[in-house]
């Protein structure tokens, strides 16, 4: 354990990853050198549509990607200052759960119908911690206790479908904090819960998060969600970063159109109502058969005919703004434009 | 879930578990305009990129012709038999050798395919009429039709097909020179009594699936009749599981009636038939004398049997992406 | 539980019902001589006949014929054959063998199917995977009577590694016709298992078990495995019907004095209250050994039992 112990507050950095899956179809490249970090009591949410590449950036982290088809092909993911991608399988397995862990969209699918739940959340004492099996199963019962399970004694030897969706969602989420990570992972964690328990389950997640300072990284396309809890924003638009920025910063000034984008389709109370809510026309491009130069460029209002040929935009970090990145030929005129076009 | 970005399934609800074989189409996005094909025209393209495909049809066409036109195949009667010939081993005059009373194996090999194809293929066709009809009412009228038809239908599924098998042929007296066509229908009848449940769950759930699909409602509510929403909206969609499942079953038949045969409960001498060559063949006297006389036969048999099953499950395997 | 099992048990009395009546009706009250094939080549004579129409009150009502035929059953007669001999008593000297041959198969079809099936479905695509597919295939196109023939010329009288034939039913005896019978199934057991693996490794929850960092040992023997192989136990208790059929078949080539080789027996001597008696019984067995499974299904299952 000892050579995870952080140096200082960065918890993760990932840089330059590379992702593909090579299918019959063809090869698609899902990530495209994607960098970024963590730090502790950080949280950072990763923002983009289904097929930006942003589950398959968790599942890279986590080393769960499923091989064949996908394949990390390039970069560095370094935990507290170790290269995970470089480590044996046997290492791997050690960090994953115990140093980083992560929580799914779906609870019900996402745990077995054949066990109780005591017993899968006990698993994680007993694999990584050798446990007998009845201390286990106390610190399991103390574990659902914790994530505010009812009568968590009595339900311990309950089976999955015998709970409600957010309370299945606790059983996740104490299996994933159960060796104390310094990172917890979490996938759409409230995507399938109705708003009322969506609400208690990020309470729990930051109330969780201020007790042991773990970096929580939150994988969403739920904009709502990410505003009330998140430090940071990265924005991915098929399989890139498109932007990086402070929760605020991205939600008072976008800086590339695709956020300008997404935050246009969010019905927002201090707007003056609209007769319809602006979307982002056309489909994410088809990972097999990129579109040439900027990847948005098909769909972005702002395209120039310079953003329709050669390498897709960098993210470079912006002139105003220290903390700030942005993927976009443009990115100089943009403001002006934004302005005018949310003026309409 | 992996993020698979090629292909988006279409919004249709998982195939019901019972239906091991039911397609699940999927939309493929393409970089240009996206081709409409459908779900035949999709699975003819991957099947016909597949050599086992092409064997399984070249197999099964060739057993049918032996079926209907066996003077093709042989010039010899497969009925003028010398005792002289009696367990001859192969030879350049018959290269399959010859049987217990003389007869040429490989006439008799030739003209016993019609017996097993025609059994075959009358039961599956059969099965899958009435399993089909059946399972259509069920799901489309649901309620007590459905109830009364699915009890029904668990009392039948419930006897194994063999022993079921045993007991109809033994109900339905044969004398000894009833015509051929009443012994096969007599087995074809015992083998779809026994066998039309299996295709009626099929079909049932298959309907239950398309049932709710906007098409079909959107048809109800135009006013068209039962009969020609079912006809032009329901089968199209949901006969795909059965017509592979009855190719696969009739595989299955044909062995049946050879099993049937070889217990000589089925058809008898002298009718020629490959399930009572094998079952002559089969006395321990002559396997250590004669093993030819049980191998061509039983090698023809198993070849049929191969050509339906492989062809259903070609098939099956290119209308069920997910099972790639 | 209790309720679970009360309801299979509720649900099992039509079926047993419909299938006795089917097999009555299908036996007795097709048009035609109910007593043609029942003593051998010969018509039977006056005196059977009349013994016989008594014992099944054929001259009653369809419905008091079936009553009396229930109570028959379930006081374990099973007919008389025209020899005089009780069929119930032909069936319980033999029955032992028949019992042994039929474990033998199962165990076959159990070990040697799931273990091919999970070796196929863990390496999904690769050689191991395609040798069981295409060998199940085969084994499924050839009907049991072919692979005993074969078997018994290859194994016993060329190789001379089994004996030939079974005289006294001794499980060295047996070995060969249990394995001979348990083929067909075992294709199939070790297919199912394949699919059921490999739709299995794609759930959810093997993501979440992979993420918690379990060895892959482990996530397969553990996680998925247990789950993959409830439809198998399904399976084994329907394969149980296949099994008789082929008992009926092997016993016959093997010569194995059980309860198959005295239904062919009776066959071949058109014995036909022996036939209609002991396939009966076979049925009935069936029924039974698929709820006792359906039971067993509850009990692994939690999504089922704990409803």
């Amino acid at each position: 354990m000892s050579i995870f112990e952080p140096t200082n507050n960065r918890l993760l950095d990932v840089s330059d990853l590379f992702v593909e899956f090579r299918t019959r179809e063809g090869v698609a490249h899902a990530i495209n050198g994607v960098s970024f970090s963590l730090d502790r009591h950080e949280t950072l949410a990763i923002l983009g549509e289904s097929g930006s590449g942003k589950s398959v950036t968790a599942q890279a982290i986590m080393g769960i990607l499923d091989t064949p088809p996908g394949y990390v092909t390039g970069g560095q993911v370094e935990y507290c200052g170790v290269d995970l991608l470089r480590l044996s399988e046997r290492e791997r397995r050690r960090v994953r759960g115990a140093h980083i862990s992560m929580i799914f969209q779906d609870a019900l699918s996402s745990l077995n119908p054949c066990f109780p739940v005591g017993w899968q959340i006990a698993e994680m004492f007993r694999i990584h911690r050798g446990l007998s099996k009845s201390k286990a199963l106390e610190a399991s019962i103390r574990l659902m206790e914790r994530v505010n399970i009812p009568a968590a004694r009595e339900r311990v030897k309950a089976y999955p479908h015998q709970f409600s969706g957010g309370m299945r969602q606790r059983i996740m989420i104490a299996m994933a904090i159960a060796l104390d990570p310094a990172i917890l992972i979490a996938d759409e964690p409230t995507t399938a819960l109705d708003v009322t328990v969506q609400a208690q389950i990020m309470d729990l997640l930051k109330e969780l998060q201020a007790e042991s300072g773990m970096g929580l990284i939150l994988i969403t396309h739920d904009l709502g969600v990410v505003a009330n809890v998140a430090d940071r924003i990265a924005v991915m638009y098929a399989g890139r970063l498109v932007e990086t920025a402070g929760v605020h910063e991205v939600y008072a000034d976008p800086r590339h159109p695709y956020t300008i984008g997404l935050l246009e389709s969010v019905p927002r109370m201090d707007v003056a109502r609209q007769e319809t809510l602006p979307a982002i026309g056309g489909l994410p491009p088809n990972l097999l058969a990129m579109p040439e130069g900027c990847p948005f460029n098909p769909r972005c209002k702002f395209a120039v005919d310079g953003c329709r040929v050669g390498e897709p935009p960098p993210l470079t970090q912006l002139a105003s703004a220290e903390q700030r990145y942005a993927a976009c030929w443009q990115v100089d005129q943009l403001t002006d434009m934004s302005t005018a076009g949310g003026q309409r | 879930m992996t993020e698979t970005p090629t292909t988006i399934p279409a919004p249709v609800p998982p195939p019901h578990p019972e239906s091991v074989g039911v397609p699940y189409p999927t939309l493929r996005v393409k970089d240009t305009a996206p081709k409409a094909r459908s779900l035949w025209g999709d699975a003819w393209d991957i099947m016909r990129s597949r050599p086992l495909f092409w064997i399984a049809l070249a197999l099964m066409l060739l057993f049918v012709v032996m079926a209907a036109f066996p003077q093709l195949f042989t010039s010899k009667d497969p009925r003028s038999c010398f005792l002289i010939n009696s367990r001859q081993p192969p030879s350049w005059g018959a290269i399959f050798g010859y049987d217990f009373q003389g007869c040429d194996i490989y006439a008799r090999t030739i003209y016993g395919a019609r017996a097993s194809i025609l059994v075959g293929t009358l039961t599956a066709t059969v099965t899958a009429i009435f399993g089909s009809i059946l399972g259509t009412l069920a799901a489309y009228f649901g309620g007590w039709v459905d109830m009364l038809i699915s009890r029904i239908a668990d009392v039948f599924f419930a006897i194994p097909l063999l022993l079921g098998g045993i007991i109809i042929m033994y109900s339905i007296p044969t004398a000894p020179d009833s015509p051929y066509l009443f012994v096969v229908f007599k087995v074809v009848f015992a083998l779809s009594i026994l066998g039309w449940p299996a295709i009626f769950r099929l079909m049932r759930s298959s309907v239950l699936q398309t049932k709710p699909n906007d098409y079909v409602q959107a048809a109800r509510a135009l006013g068209s009749s039962p009969l020609h929403v079912v006809g032009s909206h329901i089968l199209p969609n949901s006969m795909a599981p059965v017509i592979v499942v009855s190719t696969i079953d009739l595989g299955g038949y044909i062995a049946a009636e050879a099993t049937l045969s070889f217990l000589g409960i089925g058809l008898q001498a002298p009718t020629i038939s490959w399930g009572i060559a094998i079952s002559h063949a089969s006395a321990l006297g002559y396997i250590r004398q004669a093993p030819h006389m049980l191998m061509f036969p039983a090698a023809f048999l198993c070849l049929t049997v191969l050509s339906f099953i492989m062809l259903g499950e070609v098939v099956r395997d290119a209308l069920d992406p997910k099972l790639r | 539980m209790g309720k679970y099992i009360l309801r299979r048990l509720l649900m099992m009395i039509p079926v047993i019902l419909g299938a006795t009546l089917l097999i009555y009706f299908l036996n007795f009250s097709l048009p035609g001589d109910p007593l043609a094939g029942r003593c051998g080549d010969r018509p039977c004579s006056p005196a059977y006949e009349a013994a016989f129409r008594a014992e099944y009150n054929l001259d009653q009502p369809f419905i008091v014929q079936y009553v009396r035929y229930l109570g028959k059953l379930l006081h374990g007669d099973l007919g008389t054959n025209f020899y005089g001999k009780s069929v119930a008593h032909e069936l319980a000297i033999r029955y032992p063998t028949t019992v042994k041959l039929a474990v033998i198969a199962i165990t076959f079809e159990a070990v040697v199917g799931v273990l091919a099936g999970i070796l196929a479905g863990i390496r999904k695509g690769k050689f191991i995977d395609n040798l069981v597919i295409v060998s199940t295939l085969i084994f499924i196109s050839i009907p049991v009577f072919v692979v005993g023939g074969v078997s018994q010329y290859l194994f016993g009288l060329k190789l001379g590694w089994f004996p030939v034939t079974s005289g006294d039913g001794s499980l060295e005896q047996l070995l060969l016709p249990g394995l001979v019978l348990g083929s067909l199934s075992v294709a199939y057991a070790a297919r199912l298992t394949r699919t059921s693996l490999v739709e299995n490794l794609r759930a959810d929850y093997v993501r979440t078990a992979k993420a918690k960092g379990l060895s892959t040992a482990r996530t397969v023997g553990i996680h998925t495995l247990r789950n993959s192989l409830l439809p198998v136990v399904t399976y084994i208790g329907a394969s149980f019907g296949v099994l008789m059929g082929g008992a009926i078949v092997t016993e016959r080539i093997f010569n194995v004095n059980g309860i198959g080789n005295f239904i062919w027996r009776s066959i071949s001597q058109r014995d036909g209250v022996s036939v209609v008696g002991a396939v009966v019984c076979l049925v009935i067995v069936y029924l039974v050994v698929n709820l006792i499974v359906d039971i067993l299904y509850g009990v692994l299952d939690p999504r089922i039992s704990h409803d």
